[in-house]
């Protein structure tokens, strides 16, 4: 730290005293940061050179608090753990996936191969039918021809292209299902099921690797990669996006499921490479500058300052889903239904009359209903997303 | 109302303000400890008129809003006497103002008496025609009830301070070796009335938000951890606030000691001027010599050679 020369110091001590001393109310108020404009100039004007009230200042400051996280979390302490590791497990299979096709040369040699017959379905996949809600152990329908992996035979002719794409729009589908918040069944599960997400072809051969990851529609929890003994899969017919989509919306309990299920609605078999990193599920984080700036994390770990215009100055934020509200000094409370994109001020108070005491805490259980705490201790309710709040 | 001398009221509120005012009866609950909504309103009033005599009925509204209302209407039920108002008091409050004495006091001992001593204050002190007078009855509900007691408490600790610092014993003198002080000098050097001039010249326009950081840090001896749990900022924002002031102070200086007829070199040399009592001199390693010292043998042995 700088040194301040002497004949400075002296100075300084000696500034002289225009004002009274503050109440006790003011000298509290300003320790706890519950006074605003004005008022907190005029009492600092006054501690800066009053050396007692600066004493009775730092005596009577409340207690430290546990650090508030800019970030408050939308589910249990659970989900900020699982919603990570699903991601880094998604992106592990995404690699490998995308490492695995690349390694695919159209004149080596094939790897190991095995055959799968599959039967026509039913009918059409649509939504409702495409999720398949109940598998069956085994079908006679889908039967592997071939021996185990371990033992397949290998083939010299190069594939053609054709079955190459099929074998891609299933990494596709098995990605958009995995981004969507979907676990993978047992490996003997996918070999045998009759995949109601198979395509509409009435005999369809389906090539399936032994080193294929393993990701299939199954219900909506994280994604998991499937153990290493799990190869053979059965690589059908891409799914249509609608299907993860559909799922992700149906599953209310992932915040990550809805909003990969909006990059999986864009996936199509012929661009799957270029697609493999966007369909990670990515979900902004956001956070509060020392300087009291709202910033969004960007997909490269990098962050961007949002609401600069405002000239705000922020002290917490909240997110849940795609809602985010931030607010600060002076009550300013902001709110945006768009990951950030837009943005709405509210006014936190009742009677048209807003509360001006900065905002300490904000915690949101879901997109309406909240509670916002004020640095005067006061706490607010809201039940439609902060339009109209309540005093708690 | 309350006892003692009748408030300062606003007149003849609005309409809007009488509704908020009920609202805030109701709220909290101050029907409870005894007041009626009448007593609580000119209660609100009164406070109104201390902090914003002139407001608009919008900003006063606002004002009412922001209060502890429901604390406010508690330590008036207790300064009527109300035995809720007292049972909840003591339910709430007790335990916290002496955990606040401790804290202040740094010592138990010392922290129950300062406690004590307020909780009695609190209670009422009898005036001589048996009134009680109770020191909750300043509280205003600008903060809360607990910072309220947190300052009341530290201002009691620093009057009790500053009164018995100069009672200090001759042994106490004698054991710190400043028996014999002589008294501060009062024909030191004046210096340069530049010097002086540039640098109050420099201080005023220092914003009172730095000169706090300035006056606690090189002052008080506060840590920057302190200024920032005051201020309510992270420790690093306070740390480059104060390098940042403490840099533009200096540019400041000497830039107005070259305005005053200074030239660059003299402003710089009165900036970098060192004080005696700056000086943090080690005196152990000042003494300590790089070798051991040898004896004369040893000295006369490595000449011979």
């Amino acid at each position: 730290m700088k040194e301040l020369p002497k004949s400075v110091r002296d100075k300084l001590a000696s500034k002289p005293i225009f004002a009274a001393h503050p109440d006790s109310d003011l000298l509290g108020a300003f320790s706890e940061g519950s006074l605003s404009g004005s008022e907190r100039e005029r009492v600092m004007q006054h501690i800066s050179g009053c050396s007692e009230c600066r004493e009775v200042v730092f005596l009577a400051a409340p207690p430290p608090e546990p650090v508030q996280e800019g970030i408050v979390p939308a589910r249990g302490s659970m989900w900020r753990w699982i919603s990570p590791v699903a991601a880094v497990a998604v992106l592990a299979v995404g690699i490998g996936v995308y490492q695995q096709y690349r390694s695919k040369s159209p004149t080596g040699p094939t790897e190991q191969v095995l055959t799968a017959t599959t039967t026509k379905p039913q009918s059409a996949p649509t939504a409702e039918n495409a999720m398949p809600q109940s598998t069956p152990r085994s079908s006679p329908s889908a039967k592997p021809k071939s021996a185990p992996p371990n033992s397949g035979t290998k083939t010299e002719s190069p594939r053609p292209q054709a079955e190459r794409e099929s074998e891609l729009a299933g990494f596709a589908s098995g990605m958009a299902a995995g981004a969507a918040g979907t676990r993978a069944p047992d490996a003997a599960d996918s070999r045998e099921s009759p995949s109601p997400i198979a395509a509409p072809r009435a005999e369809q051969t389906v090539e399936v690797t032994a080193a294929a990851p393993v990701i299939a529609v199954q219900d909506a929890t994280p994604a998991r990669p499937a153990p290493p003994s799990a190869a053979p899969v059965l690589a059908a017919k891409p799914a249509p996006a609608v299907v993860a989509k559909q799922r992700a919306r149906e599953s209310s309990d992932s915040v990550e499921a809805s909003y990969a299920a909006e990059s999986a609605v864009e996936v199509t078999a012929g661009d799957v490479p270029g697609r493999a990193a966007s369909l990670v599920a990515f979900r902004p984080q956001w956070r509060i500058t020392e300087s009291g700036g709202l910033e969004r994390s960007t997909a490269g770990n990098q962050w961007q300052p949002v609401l600069q215009k405002s000239n705000a100055d922020f002290r917490a934020v909240a997110s849940v889903g795609s809602h985010v509200w931030a607010g600060g000094a002076d009550g300013v409370l902001y709110h945006s239904t768009d990951h950030g994109q837009s943005w709405n001020q509210l006014a936190v108070g009742s009677g048209g009359h807003p509360i001006t005491q900065a905002i300490r805490s904000i915690l949101f259980k879901d997109e309406r209903n909240g509670t916002v705490t004020f640095a005067n201790g006061d706490t607010w309710v809201t039940n439609n997303a902060g339009r109209n709040w309540q005093k708690q | 109302m309350a006892e003692g001398s009748q408030p300062t009221q606003l007149a003849l509120p609005s309409a809007d303000v009488r509704e908020t005012c009920a609202r805030l009866f109701v709220a909290a609950q101050a029907l409870r400890f005894g007041l009626t909504e009448d007593a609580f309103q000119s209660v609100l009033l009164e406070v109104a008129a201390k902090y914003v005599p002139s407001a608009s009925d919008r900003d006063l509204i606002s004002f009412l809003q922001c209060l502890h209302s429901e604390e406010l209407a508690l330590t008036r039920g207790c300064v009527l006497g109300n035995e809720t108002a007292w049972e909840v008091f003591m339910t709430r409050y007790r335990a916290s103002l002496y955990e606040a004495a401790y804290a202040v006091a740094k010592d138990e001992s010392a922290g129950r008496e300062l406690a004590d001593s307020l909780y009695a204050e609190l209670y009422g002190i009898p005036k001589e025609n048996g009134e009680r007078v109770s020191k909750l009855r300043y509280y205003m509900g600008r903060g809360s009830l607990a910072g309220w007691l947190r300052t009341v408490l530290a201002q009691e600790f620093v009057n009790r301070y500053r009164r018995t610092r100069h009672e200090v014993s001759l042994e106490a003198r004698i054991e710190e070796g400043t028996q014999f002080t002589a008294p501060a000098s009062s024909n030191q050097d004046p210096g340069d009335a530049r010097v002086d001039q540039a640098i109050s010249d420099a201080l005023s326009s220092v914003a009172p938000s730095d000169r706090f950081i300035l006056s606690a840090y090189y002052l008080d001896g506060r840590t920057l951890a302190e200024i920032a749990r005051v201020l309510q900022v992270h420790e690093s924002t306070v740390s480059r606030k104060l390098e940042k002031v403490v840099g533009v102070l200096r540019k400041e200086i000497c830039k107005r000691l070259i305005a005053a007829g200074m030239s660059s070199r003299q402003a710089d040399e009165a900036m970098q001027h060192v004080d005696v009592r700056d000086l943090n001199v080690n005196v152990r390693s000042g003494l300590q010599q790089e070798s051991p010292p040898r004896t004369f043998y040893q000295k006369e042995k490595g000449t011979s050679q």
